[in-house]
């Protein structure tokens, strides 16, 4: 039994952080250059009292909302973030509860970035394949913002907050996810890192030993990581599918900036036509920037019924995966 | 040699022939953070993709440490 993607809805926080904002409170930071690179004009950015937890909610509600799937039904719900409300309880038992999901449902986070989505996707083939799990909620949250200093002109035009909420069912049709490729490396821990926190909502302000609890981005060693290992992982997995490029109908990648898919785009010599770029006015928000990728291709008819989609994540870890969605 | 200096000053957009072997980030004001990913870009695109899988470039802060980088790796010649 395989699995397919039946629904996403994604929720984005109401504070919306252009570049002129930025460059108002930061006048050195001269976006005639920057925005060129990163290609991205705006991010959502969520209010001081708002959490990870908050924008995965919303984005599950807006999904029930649509009448495909009730709430009781689910059986699994599955959280990726790396800005957990507290270290413990796990946050996907708190939003259990928020949701009004069965208490008979299986709750579980994991804790990746950029290739969380990925990693999630094969759970929950994983777990309707077994014949453990018939409906998977798989939430998908992050505030990164709330990591980054706001001196930080690398990582601060980069990333921006979100969440999102799909719905994973037992596939009677030919639409499928997988096959599946994955990669790590930690040597590159240090390339994204945040060494320590005091928790998610609290004030940036109040943070002993400020340096330890920004985030710590090396834009060059990450741009080397992507430049090797996601064309290797697209080729990886085509050879596991024994699929061509040109059967692709669209890539979707983790929408990390502009400069990191043009270079991919180059180095694998796809047709441009065939790839999503979805940054310009939400940027990179991490586990939740494929989910949004696929939810906005769908509604500008970039993917049809039919389509073969190729899909891979990569960053903080260094983690990647990579795989096929069939629509 | 010569060719890396030249490859350096297009990806950061300044004139032809400003750029030398004894340029770094603190010489070049256009060498910031964004405008490294640009020049390890161009080195990616120039040496046909045999530049991705050199680690230590992500870490190389001169002109001169970037040509002996390569020229390490022989992706270029002395």
């Amino acid at each position: 039994m395989t699995a397919k993607i039946s629904q996403i809805e994604y929720y984005l926080p109401e504070i919306v952080l252009t570049n002129e904002d930025l460059a108002k409170e930061n006048p050195c930071w001269d976006f005639d250059l920057i925005e060129p690179k990163t290609g991205i004009k705006a991010r959502h950015i969520a209010a001081s009292n708002e959490r990870a937890s908050d924008l995965a909610v919303k984005a599950a509600e807006r999904l029930f909302d649509k009448g495909q799937v009730d709430r009781k039904a689910i059986d699994t719900l599955i959280y990726c973030t790396q800005s957990p409300d507290y270290p413990l309880p796990t946050t996907s038992c708190v939003i259990q509860d928020r949701l009004g999901l069965s208490t008979k449902v299986a709750a579980f986070d994991f804790n990746l970035g950029c290739s969380g989505y990925i990693y999630g996707l094969a759970l929950c083939h994983s777990m309707i394949h077994s014949g453990i799990s018939k409906r998977i909620l798989f939430l998908c949250a992050e505030t990164y913002s709330k990591y980054i200093s706001p001196t930080d002109r690398s990582a601060r035009v980069l990333f921006g907050d979100a969440g999102t909420a799909t719905l994973v069912e037992p596939s009677n049709s030919h639409q499928s996810v997988g096959p599946f490729v994955f990669g790590t490396d930690g040597s590159g821990m240090d390339k994204i890192i945040v060494q320590s926190t005091k928790g998610n909502s609290e004030d940036i302000s109040c943070r002993e030993d400020e340096s330890r609890s920004f985030l710590s981005l090396d834009g060059p060693g990450v741009f080397m990581f992507t430049m090797k290992r996601v064309p290797e992982c697209a080729t990886d997995l085509l050879a596991k599918a024994n699929r061509t490029l040109e059967e692709i109908d669209l890539f979707v990648f983790h929408q990390a900036s502009k400069i990191v898919i043009d270079n991919i785009v180059r180095i694998l010599s796809l047709d441009e036509k065939k790839v999503f770029r979805g940054y310009e006015d939400i940027g990179n928000t991490v586990s939740a920037s494929i989910p949004i990728a696929i939810k906005q291709a769908e509604e500008q008819n970039r993917i049809k019924n039919g389509d073969l989609v190729m899909l891979v994540g990569f960053g903080v870890g260094l983690s990647w995966g990579g795989c096929l969605m069939q629509r | 040699m010569d060719e890396v200096c030249r490859i350096i000053e297009k990806a950061l957009g300044v004139d032809p022939g400003t750029i030398s072997m004894d340029d770094n980030s603190d010489t070049v004001v256009e060498w910031d953070s964004l405008g490294f990913l640009n020049i390890l870009s161009a080195l990616e695109e120039r040496y046909s993709n045999q530049v991705a899988h050199i680690d230590d470039l992500g870490g190389a802060r001169s002109v001169r440490e970037i040509a002996e980088i390569l020229k390490r790796e022989s992706v270029i010649s002395a």
